[in-house]
């Protein structure tokens, strides 16, 4: 009879310690979880192959459009610049040895490609020679796409890590940015930033608009004239040469 | 692969490949080519830049780039000729780099014309080094401000002596 209790006492203690171990896995699980999210690389299906815009700055700053300074796959210098032109210009950034950048360089084999009905000039911007393979980029460029090796550009505009992408407008500066998992969510992201810029555009004109009615209601008020005031209201005649 | 073709300047980039150099104006885009070359072939530098973006597949005079060359641009091609050209009568020598004028342009001086635009073409020994200076502008009617312009790239360019 000992023994069986002896016996009952070990599994029970067997089964509260399983059970610890259980609970402090599934709160190291959630932690890990938690941490993913903050780096938006959770779980949650709504955001899966989305891309995270961590910022659209205000219009009218176009010296958020960085350079990119570098060296093609052949080391032959190279200097762009977003600012030039009429296009958006995508700037990928990829890694010749990430495995996620696999279907980027795969798909951004052109140098200029539409999207959302709008031609987009495209710039993949690996790190330099000293960090990556230039005969490894470019094995794995395609097409006719531009690839410029710069950690300068990686360092300037900020890159925490391959695929990230920034779309730039040569007049209002970066668009957005952020990374994608795939093709699809990276081209839906550039064709919501061309329509976000066409909204921008109409606010700042409807807005410049309404400021304009503003100033001259109050340049009439200080003026002494109101809505009702008769010199508002003219009959044909009245004025000299109507 | 060239030692540091890149640095930072304080106000910009400068961009080289063997002794040609050029600090990159803002609102400028720049690419010096040589490209692999064959065994047994020497190919020298080819200089191009542009306030329109400039692809990455360009003919040495700007094919590929003058095409779409908007009225308010300027293409500028620095291409070295090799020894023999060296102080020859189409390469005079000169004490300082030629920069250009309203008056040198002309749309005669496109190597291929397109309605509009006007080209000029200069050709020096300077530094020992043997160039053709090749300027296309987008807008002939505009060429007192585009020649400015152009002067703006041509003015930070800079050219060693052979090693």
């Amino acid at each position: 009879m000992t023994a069986v209790y002896a016996i009952v006492i070990a599994l029970s203690l067997i089964v509260i310690f399983m059970a610890m171990l259980v609970i402090g896995l599934l709160r190291s699980h959630a932690a890990i979880l938690r941490k993913l999210e903050s780096l938006g690389a959770g779980l949650d299906e709504d955001h899966r192959g989305t891309l995270t815009i961590s910022e659209r700055p205000p219009s009218a700053q176009p010296a958020n459009a960085r350079s990119i300074v570098g060296v093609n796959p052949d080391g032959d210098p190279v200097a762009i610049s977003p600012a030039v032109g009429d296009d958006p210009v995508l700037i990928a950034f990829l890694s010749t040895s990430c495995s996620s950048c696999t279907v980027f360089w795969e798909r951004l084999d052109r140098a200029e490609m539409v999207f959302g009905d709008r031609p987009h000039r495209v710039v993949i911007a690996t790190l330099g020679p000293d960090e990556e393979s230039p005969t490894r980029a470019k094995a794995l460029q395609r097409g006719d796409a531009d690839v410029v090796m710069s950690s300068q550009a990686w360092e300037s505009y900020e890159v925490p890590g391959a695929p990230y992408f920034v779309i730039a407008d040569p007049k209002e500066g970066v668009l957005g940015e952020g990374s994608a998992e795939t093709f699809d969510a990276l081209a839906q992201f550039l064709e919501d930033s061309t329509n976000d810029l066409a909204w921008d555009r109409r606010r700042a004109r409807d807005s410049s608009g309404a400021d304009r009615e503003d100033r001259i209601n109050r340049e009439l008020r200080q003026a002494g004239i109101g809505p009702d005031d008769p010199r508002l209201h003219h009959k044909p005649g009245e004025i000299d040469g109507s | 692969m060239p030692i540091d073709p890149v640095g930072q300047q304080a106000d910009g980039f400068r961009i080289s490949l063997r002794g040609t150099s050029v600090d990159v104006p803002p609102g400028w885009e720049v690419r010096i080519r040589q490209g692999a070359p064959e065994p047994g072939e020497v190919r020298l530098p080819v200089l191009h830049a542009s306030t329109d973006p400039l692809p990455a597949e360009r003919a040495d005079y700007g094919g590929g780039v003058v095409e779409r060359l908007r009225s308010a641009s300027v293409f500028v091609a620095l291409v070295e000729f090799g020894e023999e050209s060296i102080g020859s009568n189409l390469f005079p020598e000169v004490g300082e780099l030629p920069r250009v004028s309203a008056q040198d342009f002309h749309p005669f001086q496109l190597q291929r014309r397109i309605v509009g635009q006007a080209g000029s073409q200069t050709f020096f020994t300077f530094a020992g080094r043997a160039f053709c200076l090749y300027v296309v502008i987008g807008s002939f009617a505009r060429r007192g401000g585009l020649a400015r312009k152009a002067n703006e790239l041509i003015e930070r360019l800079e050219i060693e002596p052979p090693k």
